[in-house]
């Protein structure tokens, strides 16, 4: 039983620290409770206040019985959501709103503390490449493999960023994804995975030791470098 | 052609439906037409398309029922409007009136929704683990209903458990009607019209909290539509992928179902308290909430239920702790006296 509610604090602890959302959730609440005394009676406070407290039970019950935990994660968001709009819009949207600026300072200030958990990630933001939102090298790749007419059927084994994209810019494209941990294998055995799969195609990332090993094997045809980022390889 | 199907199917079909849930004027806002619709056309989904698959039936099969239900609402709507035309009169423009107001005095509001919907369309990639147009591509390919795996094609050993939760099947429905590209109007259309419910829930939210106050539901809505935008910049947020990938079944269900359930729960307890005559109608949209839920995701219904079960207990201790004070007062002035 200790462990278990230790695995339970722990996924707490784990989850508030890096989580934005939940910072201002516990502000929130404590701004509800030192502002809004009326509101204590209310609906929504109350159940902010039980959420928390099921969803410990739930993942109580998810150690103990093992299984699916998907509710510590699912439970969460919509309660934290609405909490947090509702306060912003008591502190913005009341009418001693200016006096209370200091409390979105201090939002902010925490905000931006939590800055370890920022990201600004050029692939999360980059600019829409095409109406299908797929990444360029993908949809060069998938011209590529369309366009040879040597290419029947192909199965591609590609790493996990284009295998997981490519398949929605062709459907006769399949692909090895899922259950397969692309990164942590060799070249050579990334070939024995491929004869072993029965996959004709083959895409590496590029780097000139690859494309100088790859020529010295038979069976193996280059058919495109897209953007000197991968190298698309057919068997024969 | 492509485009006006799909537009007809994810835009104008679930303002029909919203039409048919009208009982009031009050009733006769876009928000309203639009989440009530959605609800409906979502939960109407459910029952055929489960039904279906665990047939084995074709995906073919599927766009037959769901083209002829397609075609059957709007008959239906004009029905329903010519019986009550001297209602709905009266009701259209109420809803005119109530537009015009929105586009005059709310536009900031507006202006951010829709700032946060098409940021969402033109700079958001989808999140890697999103395998919904693979899925939907595959169905498309093989004409079946999670038969194949997405990405290699093999037969799934078992997929009872897609079958509880299709939601990918309403895409690849609409994607076989409108003959559109499944990857365009997932990324596209669909992620527009979703975007719009998932504001549109923030304003039906706003008005359970603040009735009658429309400066603070604009505000609570724009609130929502930023809360969204934590996804794209925090390394790890409670909001996963609302912007990302809105379609996906789970995050349709954890964005827009679950808070609407919780919405839709503190209506019929309104409805209890006031002993209002139309609870039915309420609880009706609280059963189609959760078959909603079902739809999106294989744990949606538990997962409802629990929130309804949340919302009730909140209202019973808030009722418990009211008594509780309302006791310890009269106490009071009894020993005053």
């Amino acid at each position: 039983m200790a462990e278990a509610l230790e695995n339970v604090k722990l996924i707490w602890e784990n989850y508030s620290l890096t989580t934005i959302s939940l910072v201002l959730y516990w502000l929130s609440l404590v701004w509800l409770i030192l502002y809004k005394k009326d509101i204590r009676k209310s609906t929504l406070f109350i159940y902010a206040l039980l959420i928390p407290v099921m969803v410990a039970v739930i993942q109580l019950a998810g150690v103990l019985i093992p299984g699916d935990h998907s509710p510590d994660k699912l439970m969460y968001v919509f309660p934290t959501a609405i909490l947090i709009c509702y306060v912003g819009t008591e502190i913005g949207g009341g009418r001693k709103a200016a006096k209370k600026t200091w409390i979105l300072i201090v939002l902010y200030a925490i905000i931006i503390q939590t800055g370890m958990s920022l990201r600004y990630d050029e692939k999360l933001m980059v600019e829409g490449m095409n109406t299908y939102k797929v990444s360029s090298p993908v949809w060069k790749l998938s011209e590529c493999i369309h366009g040879d007419p040597n290419i029947s059927e192909p199965y591609v084994l590609a790493p996990d960023e284009i295998a997981c994209q490519i398949q929605e810019m062709d459907n006769n494209i399949r692909t090895v994804y899922g259950n397969y941990d692309y990164t942590s294998r060799s070249l050579e055995e990334l070939l024995a995975d491929m004869i072993q799969m029965d996959c004709n195609c083959l895409i590496v990332r590029y780097s000139e030791e690859t494309v100088e090993y790859m020529e010295n094997i038979d069976n193996y045809r280059l058919v495109a470098v897209v953007e000197n980022e991968y190298v698309l390889y057919a068997r024969i | 052609m492509s485009v006006i199907i799909v537009l007809y199917e994810f835009g104008v079909l679930p303002f029909l439906l919203g039409l048919l849930w009208c009982r009031k004027k009050e009733q006769m806002g876009f928000c309203s037409l639009y989440v009530h619709g959605y609800v409906t056309m979502l939960s109407v989904f459910f029952i055929p398309a489960v039904i279906l698959i665990r047939m084995r039936w074709l995906l073919s099969d599927l766009c037959k029922v769901w083209g002829i239900f397609s075609l059957f609402v709007p008959i239906l709507c004009f029905l329903f409007i010519v019986t009550k035309e001297w209602i709905y009169a009266d009701e259209f423009r109420y809803l005119a009136g109530n537009l015009k107001y929105a586009f005059s005095h709310l536009r900031g509001m507006l202006c951010v929704c829709l700032g946060v919907i098409l940021f969402s369309i033109a700079w958001v990639m989808p999140d890697q683990s999103d395998h919904v147009p693979e899925i939907v591509g595959v169905s498309l390919k093989t004409n079946s209903m999670y038969v194949y795996q997405p990405y290699n094609m093999l037969p799934y050993a078992d997929n009872s458990e897609k079958a509880w939760s299709p939601i990918d099947m309403l895409y690849a429905t609409v994607s076989s009607l409108s003959k559109m590209n499944a990857t365009v109007m997932i990324h596209m259309y669909a992620a527009f019209f979703l975007l719009v419910l998932y504001a549109a829930i923030g304003w039906f939210l706003a008005d359970c909290f603040f009735k009658n106050q429309v400066q603070k539901k604009s505000i609570f809505t724009m609130l929502w539509a930023i809360f969204a935008t934590v996804s794209v910049w925090s390394r790890r947020a409670l909001a996963f992928g609302i912007l990302q990938n809105i379609w996906n079944g789970e995050t349709f269900l954890v964005a827009c179902i679950l808070p609407l359930v919780f919405a839709a729960t503190l209506v019929v307890g309104n409805s209890i308290k006031e002993k209002d005559k139309m609870i039915w109608i309420d609880a009706a949209f609280l059963i189609e909430s959760i078959l909603c839920a079902q739809l999106m995701y294989v744990k949606g219904a538990f997962l409802a239920i629990f929130v309804i079960f949340g919302v009730f207990a909140a209202i019973w201790i808030q009722k418990g702790l009211n008594y509780g004070r309302g006791v310890r007062k009269c106490k009071a002035d009894m020993g005053k006296l």
